[in-house]
């Protein structure tokens, strides 16, 4: 089910706060998260992001085409390696 | 036909229906660029070929195959879990100034802050992106290959000039 419009996007407030003290310093380094239910929003295009999968951190480079995803979205927790042998 | 003389396309993961489809999962990265009319399935070590009757390229590199002569399920089953290849003649050329992102792998990274950090041993494909995965002081570290972090890729030398940013690596190392 769609989240409320009248809530607005989750965006974790520390993840919200580091992104806005980098903008307002112009500055680019990595903001290491957990939070992947976190939407992206349009100032976090340029950043990149490191975001947990559960085992380790997969760097996220947002570009605009994310914006309006989550963070998790782009950190895949599982690694396909192929059907497995079909038992008799 | 040998298998030396061909090149592996993916395989059969499934059947589909009754009559005989199957689903072939491809390992080959850009299935839509193979001329696919015969395949040569790896039978007990042999290459049997398989006439194509039909097909359906789908987008998670599967796609759904009729077969000559495999027109029922009975048939479709003893082909699951086979490889296909198709002839080296038939592999799709590509233009010598096409170059693919995944073309990095081997390639020495050099940060503009770290200096050198080694060689690209992977490049995985994560959605919306493709991430490097350069060892580093013994660990691994990634990093995601886009436009704005590569400075420079000087393909005869086989380095890639990269503008990191900062605690990247430290991400990794402190890990």
């Amino acid at each position: 089910m769609a989240r409320s419009i009248r809530k607005g996007p989750y965006i974790d407030h520390n993840v919200e706060k580091k992104v806005s003290a980098m903008n307002e310093g112009n500055k680019k380094s990595v903001i290491k998260t957990w939070s992947r239910r976190s939407m992206i929003s349009p100032d976090f295009v340029g950043h990149t992001f490191a975001v947990h999968n559960g085992n380790k951190f997969i760097p996220v480079y947002v570009t605009e085409n994310m914006v309006g995803h989550k963070l998790g979205e782009f950190s895949p927790t599982r690694t396909f390696r192929g059907h497995s042998e079909k038992k008799k | 036909m040998k298998i030396d003389d061909c090149f592996y396309i993916g395989y059969i993961t499934k059947t589909k229906g009754l009559k005989g489809e199957v689903q072939v999962f491809f390992e080959y990265e850009e299935p839509e660029d193979l001329t696919l009319k015969t395949v040569f399935a790896d039978i007990n070590g042999k290459l049997i070929p398989y006439f194509i009757s039909s097909y359906k390229l789908q987008n998670n590199q599967t796609g759904l195959f009729y077969f000559d002569d495999v027109d029922h399920i009975d048939r479709a089953e003893k082909l699951v879990r086979k490889k296909l290849y198709l002839p080296n003649t038939e592999k799709p050329v590509r233009d010598e100034n096409e170059f693919l992102i995944t073309d990095l792998k081997g390639f020495i990274v050099h940060d503009k802050t770290a200096g050198e950090l080694g060689e690209i041993i992977e490049i995985h494909e994560y959605p919306q992106q493709f991430v490097a995965v350069v060892p580093y002081k013994f660990r691994e570290i990634m990093f995601p290959l886009n436009d704005d972090l590569i400075v420079e890729i000087d393909e005869e030398a086989g380095i890639v000039n990269v503008d990191l940013p900062d605690g990247l690596i430290d991400l990794y190392i402190n890990e």
